[in-house]
C-alpha cells in the first residue's frame, strides 16, 4: 500500500531533525508546495543530461559527485546541463553537505521555480534521516475505536462494541503492570513495508474512561511505567458478548488463524466471546504469551494436530 | 438491508463541543441500539465513546457531520442533530 497523504515542504523546512535551510524563493512559496511521494532520488545521471528516469514528484538529492562532475565542463556546459535538468521541474532540489548551490544554479533555479534547500547533513546520513520522516509524514493513517495495550510487549488492539468491557480490561492490565497506550481511540499510521504503529490522540493521552467513575488519568495514579506514547500492532482482538443462540463458531482448537486487516496490513485475529464473569485480562495475557511462542515458531495446535495424527494412524494400522 | 442517515450540523454553543456536552451527546446516542459516528475534519469516531467525542475537541462554529446505521437509525441522527443545533440547551 503506497502512501497516501501530502507534506508541505515548509513543513520538511520547519523540522529541526533534518537541519534544512532554504537556498533560494521564500517560505511562503514552501508552503505552497506539496510532497507526495515518500520516496527520494540520487541526482546522479540526471545532471549530466540523461533525465529519461528523473521522477520529478520525488525530492532530488544533490551531492559531492554532482558538484565536481559539474566543475569538469566548461562554463557553457555547465549552464545547459543545469537547464536540462531544472527544466523538468523537480519538486525540490536538496544539496547535501558539503555541498551549496553555486550561483548560477540558484539563478537558473528560481527562473525554473524550482525550490532549492540545504542541509547539514552528509548525503549518506541525510537519505536514511529523510526516508524514515518521509515515510512517518506521508504515512496513511486511520482512526479505529478501540484499546491499544502493551502486554508482555505484544501491542494488542482491543476492540468490541460499546459496552462489552474494554475500558475495564484496559485498566485491569494496567493493574498488572502492562502499558496503556490508547483508550478507545487509537490512531493508526501505516509504515512501510508492515509495519502499524498505534498512538493516542494528544488530547486524550494517558486517559481511561470507566462507566460510573469517569476519566482516569493511569499515568498519574499507576505512575509512568503504565504508559506507552506509541506502540506497533502485533494482534487485533474483538470481544463480543457470549450469545448461545449465535451460529458463530469460536475457534476450539486454534489451527485456524484468521486475519484482521488495517490499511491494507493484517494481523492475528481473534474473536473472544465474552461473559458476565470472563476474566478477559488473564485471557488477554494469554493471547499475548501464545503470540510470542507463536513469533517463536512453537505452535501448539500443529504440535498437538501431529501427535494426533500419528496416534491415529498408528492405531489405525493395528 | 443495510440503511444508513446522516446530517450535518454546526456548533452554535460559545463553549463548543465541551466536557458536560460531549456527555450528554454520548448518552442520547447510547440510547438508539444503531451504530453512530460523529465526523470532524476527516476525522471519524465513535459516537458512543466519550473518549471519541471529546478527541474531536469541536470549537463553536465548528461543522460536524452525524452517520448512523442499522435500527432507528434516522431516528437516531434526528435526535443528535437537535441536541447540537439547540447548544446542548444552554444559554446563548
Amino acid at each position: 500500500m503506497p502512501a497516501t497523504g501530502s507534506v508541505t515542504l515548509k513543513r520538511l523546512l520547519d523540522n529541526a531533525d533534518l537541519s534544512l535551510t532554504i537556498e533560494n524563493l521564500d517560505e511562503e512559496t514552501l508552503e505552497k508546495r506539496e510532497l507526495k511521494d515518500n520516496r527520494v532520488q540520487v541526482v546522479g545521471l540526471s545532471i549530466a543530461g540523461f533525465t529519461d528516469h528523473l521522477y520529478r514528484e520525488r525530492v532530488q538529492l544533490f551531492g559531492k559527485s554532482e558538484t565536481d562532475y559539474l566543475t569538469t565542463l566548461t562554463e557553457e556546459e555547465r549552464r545547459a546541463k543545469i537547464e536540462s535538468f531544472l527544466e523538468r521541474r523537480p519538486v525540490a532540489v536538496i544539496f547535501t553537505d558539503p555541498v551549496r548551490p553555486t550561483d548560477l544554479f540558484r539563478e537558473i533555479a528560481t527562473r525554473c521555480e524550482v525550490p532549492l534547500l540545504s542541509t547539514r547533513m552528509t548525503s549518506s546520513i541525510f537519505i536514511d534521516f529523510i526516508k524514515d520522516h518521509l515515510n512517518r509524514l506521508l504515512a496513511a493513517t486511520s482512526t479505529l475505536h478501540a484499546q491499544l495495550i502493551d502486554v508482555f510487549g505484544v501491542g494488542m488492539l482491543i476492540m468490541g462494541e460499546s459496552g462489552v468491557g474494554k475500558s475495564e480490561t484496559s485498566l485491569d492490565l494496567v493493574m498488572r503492570g502492562h502499558k496503556l497506550i490508547a483508550d478507545d481511540v487509537v490512531e493508526v499510521r501505516y509504515i512501510p513495508p508492515d509495519h502499524l504503529v498505534g498512538t493516542c490522540n494528544e488530547m486524550m493521552r494517558d486517559l481511561i474512561e470507566i462507566r460510573g467513575i469517569g476519566l482516569i488519568n493511569v499515568q498519574r495514579m499507576f505512575g509512568v511505567t503504565a504508559v506507552g506514547r506509541e506502540k506497533q500492532i502485533d494482534c487485533v482482538i474483538n470481544l463480543v458478548l457470549w450469545d448461545q443462540s449465535s451460529t458463530f463458531e469460536y475457534e476450539r482448537i486454534g489451527s485456524t488463524v484468521r486475519y484482521y486487516e488495517i490499511l491494507g496490513v493484517k494481523r492475528p485475529y481473534y474473536i473472544i466471546p465474552v461473559r458476565h464473569g470472563s476474566n478477559l485480562s488473564s485471557l488477554m495475557e494469554v493471547i499475548a504469551r501464545d503470540h510470542m511462542l507463536k513469533t517463536q515458531g512453537i505452535n501448539i495446535a500443529e504440535e498437538f494436530e501431529k501427535k494426533l495424527e500419528m496416534k491415529l494412524s498408528e492405531m489405525g494400522g493395528k | 438491508m443495510n440503511t444508513m442517515a446522516e446530517k450535518t450540523v454546526t456548533i452554535r454553543n460559545k463553549l463548543g463541543l465541551h466536557a458536560r456536552a460531549a456527555s450528554m451527546f454520548v448518552k442520547e446516542a447510547e440510547r438508539y441500539a444503531c451504530e453512530v459516528e460523529m465526523e470532524k475534519a476527516g476525522v471519524r469516531v465513535n459516537a458512543k465513546s466519550i473518549m471519541g467525542i471529546l478527541m474531536l475537541a469541536a470549537p463553536f462554529g465548528s461543522t460536524l457531520k452525524i452517520i448512523a446505521k442499522g435500527p432507528n437509525d434516522e431516528e437516531c441522527v434526528t435526535a443528535l442533530a437537535r441536541l447540537v443545533e439547540v447548544g446542548f440547551e444552554e444559554e446563548a
